[in-house]
């Protein structure tokens, strides 16, 4: 079991890395990063951007907090 | 200073990863008849980190380098600024690829997490869902749990927050 813990534990450190190593790397390279980019794509698709915050917040909700009977 | 919290961020990540492999003795569940309020008052508190977290991920894209600096050439050439805001090719590409890449682990995650659930209702397998991790993490180890929901709620903030 640990080290199917450490692997879901890896994903998840390992997807927010690469996803601020990329909105760094452009920084860097002088482009517009991420937190510029998707700003602007989720103002120009409010609807798809709030879908998508709604479904990332389940899965938080899900994944974090769905515990059981004690 | 995002180099910074990146180099922690891995830090972070690698020593969790080592304090899990050396964990023997964890509690772990499987049931999935939850109640649909939490009776721990902890659970409450890492939604409510995890709102804060989101708030403060809206409220922060103010403070980074290329936002501040087209602050400035606002005040002084509104017309560099006009230009500076509009984002070429190689970002535009970058952000969509790099949302595919967000919608396909998505995809993959629930697949697992179905072949999960499924291996375990029916007992096919011995595969568990994801949720059986997490709650693993969590006993273990809430206040860093905690922390990573409320970093994935911060990026939800920061990144998806039209403004």
């Amino acid at each position: 079991m640990p080290a199917a813990i450490a692997v879901v534990v890896g994903f998840v450190f390992g997807i927010i890395f690469l996803a601020g190593l990329l909105d760094m790397l452009l920084e860097l390279w002088g482009e517009k990063p991420l937190g510029y980019v998707l700003p602007r794509w989720a103002k120009a698709f409010p609807l798809y951007s709030a879908g998508l915050v709604l479904v990332m917040g389940a899965l938080l909700g899900h994944f974090f907090l769905h515990v059981p009977r004690p | 200073m995002l180099a910074l919290a990146l180099a922690l961020w891995l830090a972070l990540g690698a020593a969790t990863i080592q304090t899990v492999l050396q964990v023997r003795d964890v509690t772990c569940f499987d049931d999935s008849r939850a109640p649909v309020w939490p009776a721990e008052w902890r659970y409450y508190a890492m939604a409510i980190t995890c709102y804060l977290a989101f708030v403060a991920g809206r409220l922060t894209p103010g403070l980074r380098f290329y936002a501040r600096e087209i602050r400035a050439l606002r005040k002084t050439n509104p017309a560099a600024a006009a230009a500076r805001e509009h984002v070429p090719g190689k970002a535009a590409i970058a952000a969509q690829a790099g949302l595919m890449l967000l919608f396909g682990l998505f995809t993959l995650a629930l697949a697992y997490e179905a072949l999960g659930l499924y291996q375990l209702d029916f007992g096919a397998g011995s595969l568990h869902p994801i949720t059986t991790y997490t709650r693993c993490a969590i006993a273990m180890d809430p206040v860093r749990a905690t922390f990573v929901a409320a970093s994935i709620s911060y990026l939800l903030g920061h990144w998806l927050w039209w403004r």
